[in-house]
């Protein structure tokens, strides 16, 4: 059976542009949109097919490129985003503790919420108590140094 | 084929099952301001007329620049979300 020279595992190389077939049980939708994103300085990217069986990615370079080598590219940015995804979906619920915990630490009721720092302390007839003696005015002395 | 070259236009086939039909439209307003774009849907898909103000436009780079940018739109969208 001769082989095909234009078909590369998943994608197949035509004259101006690469096109891949990608299974998206394995990578869903969002991977493949996240994947192209990373493309689309030096390529042209269109996305098309059935989200829940195969999508068909076009790659079209804006500068004369080697198409095999963008395949690869793409194949490996799929790979990269496939493993962030499933990564933050086992991490989904620790990492929403962790949120959830560091929006509650300074958090409590305003009930118990005592700021006693800057009150002055009162005593039983609603005076402020003065041990020090600051509250007195201030007077300068009368210099005892005769002329 | 979903980009279709046209006497001094461009037509674009966008399927809304993988492009959100929200940044098709924001898409289309953006080009509008430099461009004539006509927007219709056909069940899952959204048919995307690009017409040029000025002659000698290269419109197929203008139409595969279209999807990139749909692309970029929904993937900014992912994170307000």
């Amino acid at each position: 059976m001769a082989k095909n020279k234009n078909l590369h595992g998943n994608f197949k190389i035509s004259k101006d542009c690469v096109s891949l077939s990608i299974n998206s049980k394995i990578y869903p939708l969002q991977v493949v949109h996240a994947a192209a994103y990373m493309m689309i300085d030096r390529a042209y990217v269109t996305i098309d097919g059935n989200p829940e069986e195969e999508l068909i990615i076009e790659l079209r370079p804006k500068e004369k490129q080697d198409l095999r080598k963008m395949g690869y590219e793409f194949s490996n940015e799929l790979l990269n985003y496939a493993v962030y995804y499933n990564q933050s979906k086992m991490n989904k619920g620790i990492r929403e503790a962790i949120i959830q915990r560091a929006f509650l630490t300074n958090m409590s009721p305003p009930a118990q919420v005592k700021d006693t720092c800057n009150k002055p302390e009162k005593s039983k007839g609603g005076q402020v108590k003065d041990p020090l003696g600051i509250s007195k005015p201030w007077k300068p002395r009368k210099s005892k140094v005769k002329r | 084929m979903n980009l279709k070259l046209e006497k001094g236009s461009v037509v674009l086939t966008l399927n809304t099952r993988i492009y959100k039909a929200r940044s098709i439209l924001a898409t289309a307003e953006l080009f509008s301001q430099n461009l004539m774009v006509d927007v219709n849907a056909c069940g899952d898909r959204v048919e995307v007329r690009i017409r040029s103000k000025t002659k000698n436009a290269e419109m197929e780079k203008i139409g595969y620049e279209f999807f990139n940018y749909v692309l970029a739109d929904s993937q900014s969208s992912l994170f307000s979300e």
